[in-house]
């Protein structure tokens, strides 16, 4: 017959069963008259009759009851009938209830939340086809400690030229730019790239054309391509966009085509693509390391396969090299790479988010002990209620589906508990992230998560659902029902589970208060890091000069700003501690040669980080001067003075003086003596790279005429000025001098440095927050636990206080008991997290994975809050009066 | 206990009985058991216990339907008739039902 019908009729018995009822009543008594009548018309008389047919009919009830087996799905309606009276039950205990289902969202809702964040960051699969096949080729530098710089130009052409073993390869460099227009300028993010980019993702134009390789040669390179956001929210999605002109720094573009939405997941950031374009006929040096190069390979060729090619490659290249770049390889020890883009992507958030996973994993864990170890103490608290169900017919397997129903019921609330704490938390992640990590946003319960909490509630559903089970199918309910929880120490089993339960739930919040309490020193020691400078008071901001401007730009803003009273301003190529998206600034590193300095050999070539700066710029920041002088005016005309730190001084020149010392800067020794740069001063140590820079690396500053600006330069303001005054001023100035740049990213520098430990703090903010959970869900495991205990024990404390026991050796008793469990847990944990920390070394900031400190702070924090736990059991039990305790059985 | 004159039903085969009662035309449980007694010549007794459990598993089976409809003395009463898969299933079970016989009778002659 057909399935649907078939269907469609048991879901009718399953609901329509009042009308089934009436039907079958109606039907039987029918039946009952017929036979009457017929009898009645056999001779019998009215009451023999009827009698008669009763008599034939048999037993009606019976007869009910089994026509009502034959319809419908009989599990089910059982299912349901054990749903409504576990949803019964759940309503008596309200109190165990929200316990329970609060413990369980609370972690629910954390696992979802971490999860969706992991999922998105790390394991979900790029959007384009095959994300497989799509790698990053990028150079290594391991013995200068750079283990991954981009590529360039040279590379691109030669690996295209012949490594057959990509299908495409393209360039693609990050690139802001300033829009003009009529509302006044403003920055934004765009690409250059090479054409295959398109093909190699797999993207087709939402509308116009993508540039092609004709538009590789300067000249034809004058297209833009649109994202669809940016065409959306720019353009209003006006279809007749293509065509038209966009001016970028100045110059006009033509828009020829837009690119969908989805190109937007390779780099959320971007909202323009332009080409790139190079001289023709030309060989390219493998040096110089800016933009990204990336592949798609062949289906027939794997991962290593690719990684040969281009290593055979680039020894070709060095053979024919010229020395100093053979020498420049060797001592930085380059490698050529290749990674899938979806790993290399993964990298930077992979540990964090692993370690916050494993976090909310030891969360799940103790919860789940603790609605266990709840629901294990009703279960022997219901023993009663089981024995007599049992005695009164019910199957051994029909108790147990019930407490498995029940079960289910508290982990499914759980969830959708969970699932709307992990919806407020996503849009709060969401929110904070939004700069940080654009590509992957925003997160969101995808099915992939869902399915991802679906697994740990079924998971959950069967531990905790089936503990209390096997205590049942374990335990003896055939005995007399009179026995029941109250007066005996009813289960040494059970209690023990119970014990170690707790004794669990100990050791798993102890690792992760260690793990908290390490990434808080951690913490603690970045912020105690000197920056080398004194941010209070100061403002920077950023502001997008072209090339063509370098020159005539600066002088004129820093007469403006002298204009302004109480105010100290200076410029530079950079802001320090600027290291967080979007408007992030990479410091450049350089090669410097330094006249009277032998290099030894298989030593590292001496690199520096370097800037350009004013001479007002010392003043300003608070830096201090250690020997010589800093720029004055006339060296920004001449050019050839350098300052240089602490660093870079001992370093190089240990035990004398580093003024007065030549040197050159990316670039081959002058001939002529003038040409050197010399170091007139010394200043101290600034970390400009952040306080977490391990690197180590000298620091040299340059007259700010003498360095190229890259497109952007620095304002630094020292005032007692609220931001929200001086940035409006600041812009007013810059507009009255040219009205074509933009000023962005003003913010104090506290709030630069601030910013810049920003994924530090999130990250101990919810390890902490995950360890605060569990500290509290495990001292309420051991507060239930003894809670149970001495309701039990009640007639025994009774017994003991009556043969003269003291209150304070009850009550320490009591809490003896929950000391010894915490302290077994305690060792354990100490010996988990011992092993685990290690995973956590590479978050970790001057401190080591065994910290005693930390270790001893967490275990002394856990014991005390076991004790408070304790303490509250422990006095109830102390109160007991004997005479009542006595009585009460 | 075995009843002298009167026989009880094989497992199943009360099923084709009320089938093979149902396929004239449609009728209600009373009358369906009287009609297998007559078509019995009263040796087959269905008890009402059987009957209507079987009724309403014939009818889950899509192999009848039901319908209620008023009886020849006025009386509401649920009548049930053929469905085109219950006649089937009643050409097929009386075609099974001789093979089994005639192989009993076969085995019954034999020994």
């Amino acid at each position: 017959m057909n399935f649907q019908h078939q269907i469609g009729r048991r879901l009718r018995a399953l609901f329509g069963r009042k009308r089934f009822e009436v039907d079958l009543a109606a039907e039987l008594r029918a039946h009952l008259e017929m036979q009457e009548a017929a009898n009645r018309a056999a001779g019998m008389s009215a009451d023999e009759a009827r009698y008669a047919a009763r008599r034939q009919f048999g037993h009606l009830d019976g007869i009910k009851e089994t026509a009502r087996d034959q319809r419908g799905w009989v599990w089910l309606e059982q299912t349901l009938r054990d749903v409504r009276h576990a949803g019964r039950m759940l309503r008596k205990n309200r109190g165990f209830t929200a316990a329970a289902v609060t413990s369980l969202a609370l972690c629910i809702g954390a696992n979802t939340t971490i999860f969706s964040m992991l999922y998105a960051l790390v394991i979900r699969p790029l959007p384009f086809q095959k994300p497989g096949q799509l790698v990053e080729i990028y150079n290594s530098f391991p013995k200068v400690g750079m283990p991954k710089l981009a590529s360039n130009l040279g590379q691109y052409l030669d690996f295209k030229k012949d490594a057959p073993a990509f299908a495409q390869l393209a360039l693609w460099r990050l690139d802001d730019y300033t829009l003009g227009e009529d509302r006044g300028p403003s920055r934004i993010s765009g690409a250059i790239a090479t054409a295959e980019i398109f093909e190699l993702l797999g993207v087709q134009p939402m509308s116009g054309r993508f540039f092609t390789p004709q538009n590789h040669v300067p000249g034809a390179d004058k297209v833009v391509i649109l994202t669809q956001s940016f065409w959306e929210s720019h353009f209003q999605s006006d279809p007749g966009v293509i065509g038209r002109t966009l001016r970028l720094d100045g110059e006009p573009f033509e828009i020829i085509g837009i690119a969908p939405r989805v190109f937007e997941a390779f780099d959320a950031r971007v909202r323009l693509i332009r080409p790139l374009s190079w001289p023709p006929g030309q060989q390219f040096r493998h040096t110089g390391y800016s933009p990204q190069l990336f592949g798609r390979i062949q289906p027939t060729a794997g991962i290593g396969a690719v990684q040969s090619q281009v290593a055979a490659l680039e020894k070709q290249y060095y053979d024919g090299a010229p020395p100093e770049t053979r020498d420049f390889f060797d001592r930085t020890g380059h490698l050529i790479r290749v990674d899938t883009v979806q790993a290399q992507r993964a990298e930077p958030v992979k540990t964090s988010l692993y370690l916050l996973q494993g976090g909310v994993l030891f969360v799940l864990l103790i919860g789940c002990v603790n609605v266990a170890n709840l629901l294990l103490a009703r279960s022997n608290a219901r023993s009663g209620e089981f024995a007599m169900r049992m005695a009164l017919g019910a199957s051994r397997g029909a108790i147990a589906r019930q407490l498995l129903v029940e079960s289910a019921l508290l982990t499914c609330l759980g969830a959708a508990g969970g699932l709307l704490l992990a919806g407020s938390g996503l849009s709060a992640a969401n929110h904070f992230t939004a700069q940080l990590l654009p590509d992957a946003l925003p997160f969101g319960l995808d099915r992939h998560v869902l399915g991802y909490t679906a697994i740990i509630t079924a998971v959950l559903t069967l531990f905790v659902g089936l503990l209390p089970v096997l205590h049942l199918l374990g335990g003896n309910l055939s005995g007399p029902i009179q026995i029941q929880g109250r007066g005996t120490s009813a289960g040494r089993g059970t209690q023990a589970v119970g014990s170690a339960l707790v004794v669990a739930q100990v050791a798993f919040a102890l690792v992760l208060l260690t793990g908290a309490g390490l990434l808080i020193r951690s913490f603690a020691n970045v912020l105690a890091v000197e920056p080398g400078f004194d941010p209070q008071q100061v403002i920077g901001a950023r502001i997008a000069v072209p090339p063509n401007k370098e020159k005539s730009f600066p002088p004129r803003l820093e007469a403006a700003l002298r204009e302004i009273p109480g105010v100290e301003a200076s410029l530079a190529t950079a802001t320090p501690f600027l290291l967080v998206p979007p408007y992030q600034v990479s410091m450049p590193l350089g090669a410097v040669d330094l006249r009277e300095y032998a290099l030894p050999s298989g030593m590292s070539l001496p690199s520096v980080f370097y800037c350009g700066a004013t001479p007002s710029y010392l003043k300003t920041m608070h830096i201090p001067l250690r020997e010589g002088r800093w720029f004055d005016e006339s060296d920004m005309g001449k050019g050839r003075a350098v300052v240089v730190d602490e660093n870079f001084a001992k370093r190089y020149f240990a035990g004398r003086s580093a003024v007065g010392q030549r040197l050159v800067l990316n670039g081959s020794p002058p001939q002529k003596d003038e040409d050197w740069l010399e170091i007139v001063g010394v200043v101290g140590n600034v970390r400009h790279n952040g306080v977490e820079d391990k690197s180590g690396q000298p620091f040299l500053y340059l007259p700010l005429t003498q360095m190229p600006f890259y497109g952007m330069m620095s304002v630094l303001i020292r005032t007692a000025r609220p931001v929200s005054e001086m940035v409006p001023l600041l812009r007013e100035k810059v507009a009255a001098i040219d009205p074509e740049l933009p000023v962005y990213a003003a913010e104090t520098l506290d709030g630069v440095i601030s910013g810049s430990v920003s994924n530090r703090r999130g990250i101990m903010l919810l390890l902490v927050s995950f360890a605060g959970i569990a500290l509290l869900l495990s001292a309420v495991g051991i507060y239930g636990m003894l809670a149970y205990d001495v309701s039990r024990r009640i007639r025994e404390i009774g017994i003991r206080s009556a043969i003269g026991a003291t209150r304070p050796q009850i009550a320490g008793l009591i809490v003896s008991q929950g000391l010894w469990k915490t302290l077994i847990g305690v060792v354990l944990g100490v010996a988990g997290a011992a092993l685990l920390s290690r995973y956590l070394t590479s978050l970790l900031f001057e401190v080591k994975p065994i910290d005693p400190f930390v270790y001893v702070a967490v275990s002394l924090l856990l014991m005390t809050v076991a004790a408070l736990a304790s303490w509250l059991p422990a006095r109830r039990a102390a109160k007991v009066d004997p005479v009542v305790a006595l009585r009460a059985e | 206990m075995p009843k002298e004159d009167k026989t009880d039903l094989l497992q199943g085969t009360l099923d084709m009985l009320i089938l093979k009662a149902l396929q004239l035309e449609p009728m209600h449980g009373f009358g369906i058991s009287v009609r297998i007694r007559q078509m019995s010549d009263e040796v087959l007794q269905v008890e009402q216990g059987s009957l209507y459990p079987a009724l309403y598993r014939l009818e889950e089976q899509g192999w009848i339907k039901a319908e209620w409809g008023v009886s020849d003395n006025n009386r509401k009463a649920k009548y049930y008739a053929l469905t085109a898969a219950g006649r089937r299933q009643l050409e097929a079970e009386t075609v099974n039902w001789e093979k089994l016989t005639a192989a009993i009778n076969l085995v019954l002659r034999t020994v």
